[in-house]
């Protein structure tokens, strides 16, 4: 009776259009939006372009503008550090405020830098400009104090080798932007209550008319429920796989290479999820209307104070209330994620889960005790 | 007006939810509001940072280092220990972690530090390389003087003082005052999603009422033709919508009172009214091609989340291709967005795209409308 019940389960669920939609579709969709909106971020933000600036000569400075012309002309890094344009006073003004350059470098008595806004282009020129100020006073102090050491100075100069080794923080380069298909996999896990609430209105008479048949039938409450429970959640948990498969062949997503813990993140996950429906379908007295309010509350609030939307709320919460990062199911799933990618021992992954599989006895308890041994005066 | 008497009943039922659905996409929003201005990938205003200089040198060169640091940045103590390092890099509690490994001094001077002197920075870090070009330029300045023949004192007072040495950066005065973007610009940035979900969940169930076959043959065989029946639920939407919006601008106010009242926060208003528009007619729509509670919330997610995403609502649209601001031109959101943009910068008038913008969110608020009368002309029609 139990493979039966799960069979059935299985086959209407997969006819209901709606639950498909949120369960399989929805997630495949939101990460294609993601792809398409954040594929332009890592070379629009991240990587390096020359930035345009306009030179205006007051007054000669040519040490300033030597090192110009060469830092114009080095394109060692594929582009040259700067574009530089020189112009008039009034040309330039022109050109700052159509945001044709990001800054003005005025040569005068001393050099000034004058912007229109904040930003890194901004900051980038300042701090060119800083170096050149700072490399000039090291060669005049020297010139004036040890003039016989100032061509060795000047050769120790020209090597510009890094002294800082710049460590990553995991072993594995790390998409910045990889918080929000984290946060997008704990959505689509507590969607699984979109399931789990269809499988507890049918479950019970108040609310269904299969769940007024199911309860007149003679199979065993429990058989009945762990059967449906379970075809729900296998259901849910080919849906997941069908969103890992696609993130990570579709789309061609790094999620790191510990395959067996991510998919025990989506068991674990899905399970809450699963389950979180159960409970809310089951709660009796509350409309259906309330129930999805509820339900759509209770998992899209979980996956924004994840990161779902704005990836640094997550930071956000752990500076002003910590505790909302221990106790949201979709930051848990979120947060498992994470560690395994920053993490190099599974402590805070184990700690995440033992949390999410509390969440997952608690609903699946309190669901039960809700569905079983029910009866009705009248329907 | 009986059509639109119980209309306005029914909302009246649903009141804890809708307020449910209000309070909650509110909270939301008020949270991406009070992130959202921080988080801006593009800008960075130079300002002190939180570093951590974990030092098993001990040396003059180290304590220099430390000295310099702790002059231009926050200083943060972190153990490296235990991996709660991590934790305080991935929570921004530090922004940089230096570590001058034993023997750093000795291999600084022969050249070879690379190995003696590591750095931690979080994975999407865009303020990192300007603590280590600070760093790396006081180390080589330290190097000169030492080369140069000065002495260890000497060497470490003047590249300590070398490096207060820089150029004062200008603000170019406009002629026009230039306003900068607010919590109220955030604010007003997120509405689209904000408000179609809220409208989409709070209305789209009480439309969905007179959907049903039972209701809908009572209402068709009365004397009240189909346009007038759809006139007053338009208008009973209206109205549920006009509630929605005030409850939005009072929320406004609460938190951003002297930003809201002025010509800016007027120009904010008008604009998300225009947007709202859009949002009723998208409701009606969605309300005729939904045939369960679940399904609704299916449209207010699926349209509200990838509009803003692909509209610039979430990321800013300078950060997405081309190909998608290209194709969100025929998305409400973008013209929406264009406004809200406009106004981050407000020089006290609006320019033409920004009339044509509002034009353009008055046109679809039209369109969309117009497509649901005909889905419901048809479906009559059929049904006759």
């Amino acid at each position: 009776m139990f493979l039966h019940i799960y069979k059935y389960r299985i086959k209407s669920l997969l006819r209901s259009k709606e639950e498909v939609f949120w369960c399989f579709l929805f997630p495949i969709l939101l990460a294609t939006c993601f792809h398409v909106a954040f594929s332009a971020i890592g070379t629009k933000a991240y990587d390096f372009h020359s930035i345009p600036v306009a030179i205006v000569t007051e007054q000669e400075n040519p040490a300033f503008t030597q090192t110009l012309d060469a830092i114009a002309k080095d394109d060692s890094q594929g582009e040259p550090f700067l574009i530089v344009k020189k112009v008039s006073s009034q040309k330039a003004n022109d050109l700052l405020s159509d945001k044709k350059v990001d800054a003005i470098i005025t040569l005068d008595e001393q050099l000034r830098v004058t912007v229109a806004q904040n930003g890194l282009n901004q900051t980038a020129i300042q701090s060119f400009v800083n170096q050149f100020l700072q490399k000039s006073t090291v060669i005049n102090d020297i010139a004036s104090a040890h003039p016989e050491t100032l061509n060795q100075i000047i050769e120790q100069m020209k090597d510009e080798s890094s002294v800082i080794k710049e460590q990553s923080l995991t072993k594995s380069k790390i998409d910045p932007l990889i918080c929000y298909y984290l946060s997008l996999i704990g959505m689509a896990a507590l969607f699984g209550g979109f399931l789990g609430t269809e499988c507890a209105r049918q479950m019970k008479a108040n609310l269904s008319n299969v769940g007024m048949r199911k309860c007149i039938s003679p199979t065993h409450r429990l058989t009945m429920i762990l059967a449906e429970f379970f075809a729900t959640y296998t259901l849910h948990l080919l849906a997941m796989m069908v969103l890992l498969l696609y993130m990570i062949f579709g789309l061609h997503i790094d999620l790191g290479n510990q395959i067996g813990y991510l998919i025990l993140t989506c068991i674990t996950g899905s399970l809450v999820g699963v389950s979180s429906g159960f409970f809310i379908g089951s709660l009796s007295k509350l409309s259906e209307i309330a129930k999805v309010t509820i339900f759509l509350i209770f998992s899209l609030g979980s996956s924004f104070l994840s990161g779902l939307m704005v990836s640094d709320i997550k930071i956000a919460i752990q500076h002003h209330a910590p505790i909302i990062n221990h106790i949201n199911p979709g930051t848990l799933i979120q947060d498992a994620l994470y560690s395994l990618l920053i993490f190099e021992t599974h402590e805070r992954f184990y700690t995440n889960m033992i949390t999410l599989v509390i969440y997952a006895v608690l609903f699946c308890g309190a669901s039960y005790f809700m569905t079983r041994r029910e009866s009705y005066a009248s329907l | 007006m009986q059509v639109y008497k119980t209309f306005l009943k029914i909302s009246l039922k649903s009141i804890f939810s809708a307020f449910a659905y209000i309070i909650a996409f509110l909270t939301l929003s008020m949270l991406i509001t009070q992130t959202g201005n921080k988080s801006d990938i593009s800008s960075f205003v130079s300002e002190k940072m939180d570093v951590a200089v974990v030092d098993y040198d001990h040396t003059s060169t180290s304590k220099a280092l430390y000295q310099f640091v702790s002059k231009k940045h926050n200083i943060k103590t972190v153990n490296m220990k235990d991996d709660t390092w991590r934790d305080e890099l991935f929570y921004r509690n530090v922004d940089y972690i230096v570590i001058i490994e034993k023997g750093f001094e000795k291999n600084y001077k022969s050249s070879n530090s690379l190995a003696y002197m590591k750095s931690y920075t979080n994975p999407d870090s865009n303020t990192s390389f300007i603590i280590r070009s600070e760093l790396e330029t006081f180390l080589r300045n330290l190097s000169y003087y030492k080369t140069a023949g000065f002495s260890e004192n000497e060497s470490i007072k003047k590249a300590q003082a070398v490096a207060s040495i820089h150029t004062d950066t200008e603000f170019k005065k406009n002629d026009k005052k230039v306003e900068q973007p607010t919590a109220m610009s955030y604010f007003f940035s997120f509405a689209p999603y904000v408000l179609l979900c809220i409208l989409i969940n709070t209305i789209g169930p009480m439309l969905m009422i007179w959907n049903r076959a039972e209701i809908k043959t009572r209402t068709e065989i009365s004397s009240l033709s189909l346009s007038k029946r759809n006139l007053a639920l338009i208008g009973a939407v209206g109205t549920c919508a006009m509630v929605v919006f005030f409850i939005y601008l009072a929320t406004c106010v609460g938190f951003f009172k002297e930003d809201f009242f002025s010509l800016r926060g007027l120009y904010y208003s008008i604009n998300a009214f225009l947007y709202l528009l859009v949002c009723i007619a998208a409701t009606y729509l969605v309300a005729q091609l939904s045939h369960k509670l679940n399904a609704l919330s299916m449209w207010s997610n699926g349209l509200g989340l990838s509009t803003s995403f692909l509209c610039g609502v979430f990321v800013i649209r300078d950060l997405l291709p081309d190909q998608v601001i290209s194709f969100s031109k025929c998305l409400p959101t973008y013209w929406y967005i264009n406004i809200t943009e406009e106004l981050k910068f407000f020089d006290g008038s609006l320019s033409k795209l920004a009339y044509q913008s509002a034009g353009m969110q008055l046109l679809f608020a039209i369109a969309i409308y117009a497509i649901a009368l005909i889905i419901i002309k048809n479906r009559q029609q059929k049904a006759i």
